[in-house]
Protein backbone atom coordinates (compact mmCIF):
# COMPACT_ATOMS: atom_id res chain seq x y z
CA UNK A 1 0.00 0.00 0.00
CA UNK A 2 2.79 1.88 0.63
CA UNK A 3 4.59 1.36 -2.43
CA UNK A 4 1.73 2.16 -4.32
CA UNK A 5 1.12 5.59 -2.78
CA UNK A 6 5.02 6.71 -3.86
CA UNK A 7 4.54 5.49 -7.06
CA UNK A 8 1.24 7.16 -7.44
CA UNK A 9 3.63 10.62 -6.44
CA UNK A 10 6.28 10.03 -8.64
CA UNK A 11 4.10 9.35 -11.48
CA UNK A 12 2.57 12.76 -10.65
CA UNK A 13 5.86 14.23 -11.26
CA UNK A 14 5.71 15.97 -8.07
CA UNK A 15 9.22 14.13 -6.18
CA UNK A 16 10.89 14.40 -9.90
CA UNK A 17 11.78 17.47 -9.53
CA UNK A 18 14.07 17.39 -6.21
CA UNK A 19 17.38 16.03 -6.43
CA UNK A 20 17.97 12.49 -5.15
CA UNK A 21 19.13 13.22 -1.39
CA UNK A 22 15.66 14.91 -0.39
CA UNK A 23 13.65 13.17 -2.38
CA UNK A 24 15.36 9.93 -0.51
CA UNK A 25 14.36 12.29 2.57
CA UNK A 26 10.98 12.96 0.86
CA UNK A 27 10.67 9.15 0.15
CA UNK A 28 11.00 8.21 4.07
CA UNK A 29 8.69 11.11 5.45
CA UNK A 30 6.58 9.98 2.88
CA UNK A 31 6.26 6.32 3.95
CA UNK A 32 6.60 7.25 7.73
CA UNK A 33 3.04 9.37 6.54
CA UNK A 34 1.45 6.64 4.67
CA UNK A 35 1.93 4.32 7.86
CA UNK A 36 0.48 6.66 10.36
CA UNK A 37 -2.34 6.95 7.55
CA UNK A 38 -2.59 3.37 7.44
CA UNK A 39 -2.85 3.02 10.74
CA UNK A 40 -5.30 5.36 11.18
CA UNK A 41 -7.78 3.75 8.63
CA UNK A 42 -7.25 0.69 10.28
CA UNK A 43 -8.64 1.83 13.91
CA UNK A 44 -11.48 4.20 12.26
CA UNK A 45 -12.83 1.37 9.40
CA UNK A 46 -15.63 0.56 10.48
CA UNK A 47 -16.59 -3.45 11.19
CA UNK A 48 -19.10 -4.45 9.02
CA UNK A 49 -21.92 -5.32 10.52
CA UNK A 50 -22.70 -9.15 11.74
CA UNK A 51 -26.19 -8.77 10.28
CA UNK A 52 -25.60 -7.45 7.23
CA UNK A 53 -22.65 -9.91 6.90
CA UNK A 54 -24.77 -12.57 7.73
CA UNK A 55 -27.97 -11.77 5.55
CA UNK A 56 -24.98 -11.51 2.75
CA UNK A 57 -23.66 -14.94 3.10
CA UNK A 58 -27.84 -16.60 3.23
CA UNK A 59 -28.24 -15.01 -0.14
CA UNK A 60 -25.17 -16.14 -1.31
CA UNK A 61 -25.68 -19.80 -0.82
CA UNK A 62 -29.52 -19.36 -1.65
CA UNK A 63 -28.20 -17.89 -5.38
CA UNK A 64 -25.03 -20.42 -6.01
CA UNK A 65 -27.67 -23.02 -4.82
CA UNK A 66 -30.42 -21.92 -6.88
CA UNK A 67 -27.89 -21.26 -9.82
CA UNK A 68 -26.37 -24.49 -9.87
CA UNK A 69 -30.01 -26.27 -10.35
CA UNK A 70 -31.49 -24.59 -12.82
CA UNK A 71 -28.41 -24.29 -15.28
CA UNK A 72 -28.71 -27.68 -14.98
CA UNK A 73 -32.44 -28.11 -15.57
CA UNK A 74 -31.58 -26.21 -18.41
CA UNK A 75 -28.42 -28.40 -20.05
CA UNK A 76 -30.91 -31.35 -19.17
CA UNK A 77 -33.92 -29.96 -20.90
CA UNK A 78 -31.58 -29.04 -23.69
CA UNK A 79 -30.23 -32.34 -23.87
CA UNK A 80 -33.59 -33.77 -24.27
CA UNK A 81 -34.42 -30.95 -26.67
CA UNK A 82 -31.63 -32.58 -28.93
CA UNK A 83 -31.06 -35.48 -28.69
CA UNK A 84 -35.18 -36.60 -27.74
CA UNK A 85 -34.97 -38.63 -24.70
CA UNK A 86 -37.88 -36.51 -22.95
CA UNK A 87 -37.85 -36.25 -19.31
CA UNK A 88 -34.15 -38.42 -18.67
CA UNK A 89 -32.07 -35.72 -19.37
CA UNK A 90 -34.44 -33.23 -17.80
CA UNK A 91 -34.47 -35.64 -14.73
CA UNK A 92 -30.60 -35.90 -14.72
CA UNK A 93 -29.64 -32.71 -15.29
CA UNK A 94 -31.44 -31.48 -12.54
CA UNK A 95 -29.69 -33.99 -10.24
CA UNK A 96 -26.57 -32.89 -11.31
CA UNK A 97 -27.42 -29.23 -10.79
CA UNK A 98 -28.79 -30.41 -7.02
CA UNK A 99 -25.40 -31.96 -6.70
CA UNK A 100 -23.10 -29.07 -7.54
CA UNK A 101 -25.05 -26.54 -5.98
CA UNK A 102 -24.59 -28.44 -2.85
CA UNK A 103 -21.13 -28.99 -3.31
CA UNK A 104 -20.66 -25.42 -4.22
CA UNK A 105 -22.25 -24.32 -0.99
CA UNK A 106 -20.19 -27.13 1.23
CA UNK A 107 -16.80 -25.81 -0.93
CA UNK A 108 -18.12 -21.70 0.25
CA UNK A 109 -18.53 -22.66 3.58
CA UNK A 110 -15.37 -24.39 4.04
CA UNK A 111 -13.70 -21.40 2.73
CA UNK A 112 -15.39 -18.79 4.99
CA UNK A 113 -14.60 -20.92 7.94
CA UNK A 114 -10.70 -20.82 6.51
CA UNK A 115 -11.14 -17.66 6.46
CA UNK A 116 -12.37 -16.51 9.79
CA UNK A 117 -9.75 -19.08 11.10
CA UNK A 118 -7.18 -16.66 9.77
CA UNK A 119 -8.51 -13.70 10.00
CA UNK A 120 -8.49 -13.44 14.06
CA UNK A 121 -4.24 -14.49 13.47
CA UNK A 122 -3.51 -13.37 10.80
CA UNK A 123 -5.46 -9.92 9.44
CA UNK A 124 -2.15 -8.02 8.92
CA UNK A 125 -0.43 -10.87 6.60
CA UNK A 126 -3.81 -10.43 4.45
CA UNK A 127 -3.22 -6.71 3.84
CA UNK A 128 -0.13 -6.82 2.93
CA UNK A 129 -0.09 -9.01 0.02
CA UNK B 1 -51.88 5.98 -8.65
CA UNK B 2 -53.87 6.50 -5.20
CA UNK B 3 -56.85 5.47 -7.12
CA UNK B 4 -57.15 2.58 -4.74
CA UNK B 5 -55.63 2.72 -1.45
CA UNK B 6 -54.37 -0.44 -0.96
CA UNK B 7 -52.40 0.09 -4.18
CA UNK B 8 -49.85 2.61 -2.92
CA UNK B 9 -48.42 0.52 0.02
CA UNK B 10 -47.93 -2.09 -2.77
CA UNK B 11 -44.46 -2.89 -2.06
CA UNK B 12 -43.22 -4.06 -5.55
CA UNK B 13 -44.28 -0.67 -7.37
CA UNK B 14 -41.23 0.94 -6.96
CA UNK B 15 -39.79 -1.75 -8.94
CA UNK B 16 -42.28 -0.46 -11.91
CA UNK B 17 -40.36 0.48 -14.89
CA UNK B 18 -41.39 3.50 -16.98
CA UNK B 19 -40.95 4.43 -20.64
CA UNK B 20 -39.33 8.36 -20.67
CA UNK B 21 -38.44 8.49 -24.16
CA UNK B 22 -40.04 5.52 -26.60
CA UNK B 23 -38.25 4.15 -28.87
CA UNK B 24 -38.54 1.48 -31.32
CA UNK B 25 -36.43 0.05 -33.85
CA UNK B 26 -38.04 -2.50 -36.09
CA UNK B 27 -39.96 -4.46 -33.82
CA UNK B 28 -37.42 -4.16 -30.51
CA UNK B 29 -38.81 -2.05 -27.81
CA UNK B 30 -35.97 -0.35 -26.68
CA UNK B 31 -37.10 3.02 -24.80
CA UNK B 32 -35.26 5.23 -22.67
CA UNK B 33 -36.73 4.30 -18.99
CA UNK B 34 -36.68 4.77 -15.62
CA UNK B 35 -33.94 2.39 -15.22
CA UNK B 36 -31.66 3.75 -18.32
CA UNK B 37 -32.00 7.13 -16.31
CA UNK B 38 -30.44 5.93 -13.31
CA UNK B 39 -27.32 4.52 -15.10
CA UNK B 40 -26.87 7.43 -16.55
CA UNK B 41 -27.12 9.58 -13.43
CA UNK B 42 -24.63 6.89 -12.03
CA UNK B 43 -22.24 7.26 -14.73
CA UNK B 44 -22.41 10.72 -14.95
CA UNK B 45 -22.30 11.04 -10.93
CA UNK B 46 -19.03 8.63 -11.01
CA UNK B 47 -17.37 11.07 -13.66
CA UNK B 48 -17.98 14.29 -12.16
CA UNK B 49 -17.03 12.40 -8.90
CA UNK B 50 -13.38 11.66 -10.65
CA UNK B 51 -12.95 14.37 -12.51
CA UNK B 52 -13.32 16.73 -9.92
CA UNK B 53 -11.51 15.45 -7.13
CA UNK B 54 -8.09 14.44 -8.98
CA UNK B 55 -8.41 17.96 -11.12
CA UNK B 56 -5.90 19.38 -7.99
CA UNK B 57 -3.60 16.46 -7.76
CA UNK B 58 -2.02 17.86 -4.50
CA UNK B 59 0.39 15.71 -2.79
CA UNK B 60 -1.38 15.61 0.43
CA UNK B 61 -4.66 14.67 -1.01
CA UNK B 62 -7.72 16.98 0.52
CA UNK B 63 -11.34 14.94 1.42
CA UNK B 64 -12.35 14.11 -2.32
CA UNK B 65 -8.96 12.91 -3.63
CA UNK B 66 -8.42 11.07 -0.87
CA UNK B 67 -11.47 9.55 -1.39
CA UNK B 68 -10.83 8.46 -5.13
CA UNK B 69 -7.71 7.72 -3.77
CA UNK B 70 -9.13 5.03 -1.59
CA UNK B 71 -11.54 4.01 -4.17
CA UNK B 72 -8.72 3.38 -6.10
CA UNK B 73 -6.31 1.30 -4.10
CA UNK B 74 -9.24 -0.51 -2.51
CA UNK B 75 -10.09 -1.99 -5.52
CA UNK B 76 -6.45 -2.09 -6.88
CA UNK B 77 -5.72 -4.36 -3.71
CA UNK B 78 -8.39 -6.35 -4.38
CA UNK B 79 -7.41 -7.77 -7.60
CA UNK B 80 -3.77 -7.92 -6.87
CA UNK B 81 -4.77 -10.21 -3.91
CA UNK B 82 -7.04 -12.19 -5.60
CA UNK B 83 -5.93 -12.75 -9.39
CA UNK B 84 -2.17 -11.96 -9.12
CA UNK B 85 0.07 -8.90 -10.41
CA UNK B 86 -1.07 -9.76 -13.81
CA UNK B 87 -4.65 -9.45 -12.98
CA UNK B 88 -4.25 -5.48 -12.52
CA UNK B 89 -4.66 -5.50 -16.88
CA UNK B 90 -8.01 -6.14 -15.59
CA UNK B 91 -8.16 -3.47 -13.23
CA UNK B 92 -9.88 -0.73 -15.25
CA UNK B 93 -13.18 -3.61 -15.83
CA UNK B 94 -13.37 -4.06 -12.31
CA UNK B 95 -12.71 -0.82 -11.23
CA UNK B 96 -15.37 0.37 -13.51
CA UNK B 97 -18.05 -2.66 -12.35
CA UNK B 98 -17.41 -1.72 -9.00
CA UNK B 99 -18.10 1.72 -9.30
CA UNK B 100 -21.35 1.38 -11.14
CA UNK B 101 -22.94 -1.10 -8.80
CA UNK B 102 -22.03 0.88 -6.02
CA UNK B 103 -23.54 4.17 -7.05
CA UNK B 104 -26.31 2.44 -8.75
CA UNK B 105 -27.08 1.19 -5.51
CA UNK B 106 -26.22 4.29 -3.27
CA UNK B 107 -28.19 6.20 -5.51
CA UNK B 108 -31.15 3.66 -5.40
CA UNK B 109 -31.35 3.98 -1.24
CA UNK B 110 -32.10 8.15 -2.07
CA UNK B 111 -36.14 8.31 -1.73
CA UNK B 112 -38.16 8.22 -4.99
CA UNK B 113 -35.05 7.04 -6.79
CA UNK B 114 -35.22 4.26 -8.44
CA UNK B 115 -32.51 1.24 -8.55
CA UNK B 116 -31.03 -0.22 -11.71
CA UNK B 117 -29.35 -2.86 -9.99
CA UNK B 118 -33.09 -4.45 -8.56
CA UNK B 119 -33.69 -5.62 -11.75
CA UNK B 120 -32.42 -8.88 -12.58
CA UNK B 121 -31.93 -8.77 -16.48
CA UNK B 122 -29.37 -5.55 -15.65
CA UNK B 123 -27.28 -7.70 -13.02
CA UNK B 124 -27.19 -10.58 -15.00
CA UNK B 125 -26.00 -8.51 -18.29
CA UNK B 126 -23.38 -7.47 -15.85
CA UNK B 127 -22.15 -11.13 -14.64
CA UNK B 128 -22.59 -12.08 -18.34
CA UNK B 129 -20.01 -9.17 -19.47
CA UNK B 130 -17.56 -11.02 -16.75
CA UNK B 131 -18.47 -14.62 -17.95
CA UNK B 132 -17.47 -13.62 -21.65
CA UNK B 133 -14.23 -11.74 -20.57
CA UNK B 134 -13.69 -14.63 -18.10
CA UNK B 135 -14.05 -17.03 -21.39
CA UNK B 136 -12.23 -14.79 -23.93
CA UNK B 137 -9.33 -14.45 -21.57
CA UNK B 138 -9.29 -18.18 -20.97
CA UNK B 139 -8.99 -19.54 -24.31
CA UNK B 140 -6.75 -16.87 -25.29
CA UNK B 141 -4.22 -16.98 -22.64
CA UNK B 142 -4.62 -20.66 -22.17
CA UNK B 143 -5.72 -22.42 -25.37
CA UNK B 144 -7.22 -25.58 -24.94
CA UNK B 145 -5.18 -25.91 -21.26
CA UNK B 146 -7.87 -23.78 -20.14
CA UNK B 147 -10.44 -26.96 -20.33
CA UNK B 148 -7.70 -28.32 -17.32
CA UNK B 149 -10.35 -25.88 -15.33
CA UNK B 150 -12.79 -29.06 -15.78
CA UNK B 151 -10.47 -31.79 -15.21
CA UNK B 152 -9.26 -31.97 -11.50
CA UNK B 153 -6.45 -34.09 -10.62
CA UNK B 154 -6.72 -37.10 -8.23
CA UNK B 155 -9.77 -38.78 -9.63
CA UNK B 156 -10.53 -42.00 -11.18
CA UNK B 157 -11.63 -41.46 -14.64
CA UNK B 158 -14.79 -43.45 -14.18
CA UNK B 159 -15.88 -41.14 -11.79
CA UNK B 160 -14.32 -38.04 -13.54
CA UNK B 161 -16.63 -38.83 -16.72
CA UNK B 162 -20.07 -39.67 -15.34
CA UNK B 163 -19.97 -37.14 -12.04
CA UNK B 164 -17.13 -34.53 -11.49
CA UNK B 165 -16.65 -32.80 -15.18
CA UNK B 166 -20.53 -32.55 -15.61
CA UNK B 167 -20.41 -31.41 -11.63
CA UNK B 168 -17.57 -28.58 -12.73
CA UNK B 169 -19.55 -27.20 -15.91
CA UNK B 170 -22.24 -27.11 -14.24
CA UNK B 171 -20.71 -25.24 -10.98
CA UNK B 172 -18.70 -23.18 -13.76
CA UNK B 173 -21.73 -22.50 -16.43
CA UNK B 174 -24.19 -21.05 -13.09
CA UNK B 175 -20.89 -18.48 -11.90
CA UNK B 176 -22.96 -15.79 -14.33
CA UNK B 177 -26.64 -16.72 -12.60
CA UNK B 178 -25.29 -16.58 -9.54
CA UNK B 179 -23.43 -13.62 -9.62
CA UNK B 180 -26.75 -11.98 -10.90
CA UNK B 181 -29.21 -13.77 -8.38
CA UNK B 182 -26.98 -12.73 -5.56
CA UNK B 183 -26.84 -8.44 -6.15
CA UNK B 184 -30.32 -8.58 -7.54
CA UNK B 185 -31.88 -10.07 -4.52
CA UNK B 186 -29.98 -7.92 -1.78
CA UNK B 187 -31.03 -5.24 -3.71
CA UNK B 188 -34.76 -6.35 -3.91
CA UNK B 189 -34.90 -7.92 -0.39
CA UNK B 190 -33.85 -4.69 0.87
CA UNK B 191 -35.64 -2.39 -0.69
CA UNK B 192 -38.78 -4.62 -0.52
CA UNK B 193 -38.26 -4.50 3.25
CA UNK B 194 -37.96 -0.75 3.96
CA UNK B 195 -41.12 -0.14 1.74
CA UNK B 196 -43.12 -2.38 4.07
CA UNK B 197 -41.96 -1.32 7.22
CA UNK B 198 -42.04 2.47 5.93
CA UNK B 199 -45.76 1.82 4.64
CA UNK B 200 -46.55 0.34 8.22
CA UNK B 201 -45.81 3.68 9.39
CA UNK B 202 -48.18 5.49 7.46
CA UNK B 203 -51.01 2.84 7.94
CA UNK B 204 -50.80 2.37 11.57
CA UNK B 205 -50.54 6.66 11.95
CA UNK B 206 -53.67 6.76 9.42
CA UNK B 207 -55.63 3.52 10.51
CA UNK B 208 -55.39 3.47 14.08
CA UNK B 209 -57.22 5.49 16.35
CA UNK B 210 -56.69 7.39 20.18
CA UNK B 211 -53.35 6.61 21.76
CA UNK B 212 -52.30 3.42 19.31
CA UNK B 213 -51.61 5.70 16.66
CA UNK B 214 -48.30 5.89 18.98
CA UNK B 215 -47.65 2.22 17.54
CA UNK B 216 -46.52 3.48 14.67
CA UNK B 217 -42.92 4.52 16.07
CA UNK B 218 -42.19 0.59 16.37
CA UNK B 219 -41.94 0.76 12.30
CA UNK B 220 -40.58 4.03 11.81
CA UNK B 221 -37.74 2.83 14.91
CA UNK B 222 -36.96 -0.65 12.45
CA UNK B 223 -36.76 1.32 9.13
CA UNK B 224 -34.15 4.36 10.93
CA UNK B 225 -32.14 0.96 11.63
CA UNK B 226 -32.57 -0.68 8.46
CA UNK B 227 -31.51 2.47 6.63
CA UNK B 228 -27.84 1.94 7.57
CA UNK B 229 -28.15 -1.82 7.20
CA UNK B 230 -29.64 -1.20 3.69
CA UNK B 231 -26.30 1.21 2.98
CA UNK B 232 -23.78 -1.66 4.30
CA UNK B 233 -25.44 -3.93 1.88
CA UNK B 234 -25.12 -1.82 -1.17
CA UNK B 235 -21.28 -1.32 -0.28
CA UNK B 236 -21.00 -4.46 0.83
CA UNK B 237 -22.62 -6.34 -2.40
CA UNK B 238 -20.99 -3.95 -5.00
CA UNK B 239 -17.73 -5.35 -3.04
CA UNK B 240 -18.63 -8.80 -3.23
CA UNK B 241 -19.52 -8.60 -6.88
CA UNK B 242 -16.06 -7.31 -7.91
CA UNK B 243 -13.89 -9.71 -5.46
CA UNK B 244 -15.88 -12.53 -7.49
CA UNK B 245 -15.21 -10.76 -11.16
CA UNK B 246 -11.22 -10.64 -9.82
CA UNK B 247 -11.67 -14.89 -8.76
CA UNK B 248 -13.18 -15.45 -11.73
CA UNK B 249 -10.61 -13.84 -14.35
CA UNK B 250 -7.80 -15.64 -11.94
CA UNK B 251 -9.25 -18.71 -13.23
CA UNK B 252 -9.06 -17.14 -16.70
CA UNK B 253 -5.63 -16.16 -16.26
CA UNK B 254 -4.31 -19.36 -14.02
CA UNK B 255 -6.49 -22.35 -14.32
CA UNK B 256 -5.80 -25.48 -12.20
CA UNK B 257 -5.38 -23.28 -9.14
Amino acid sequence: MTVLRIEHFIYEGHSLKQTPKSSQNQADALEALGDKVKSAQKARAPDLDEEASGWAVGINYASVFTGAVIVGGAFGYGFDYLVGTKPWGLMAGIILGFAAGTRSVVQMAKSMMDEDGVETGGKDAGGES
Amino acid sequence: MAAEPGKQFDPIRQFDLHNMVDIQIGKYDISFTNSSFMMVVAVVCICLFLYLSTTKKSLVPGRWQSVAEISYEFVADMVRSTAGRDGLKFFPFVYALFMFILFANMLGLVPFFFTPTSHIIVTFALAMMVMVTVLIVGFWKNGLGFLQLFNPGGVPLILKIVLVTPLEIISFMSRPLSHSIRLWANMLAGHIMLKLFASFIIAMAVGLTGAFKLGAIAPAIMTIALTPLEILVAFLQAYVFAILTSVYLNDALHPGH
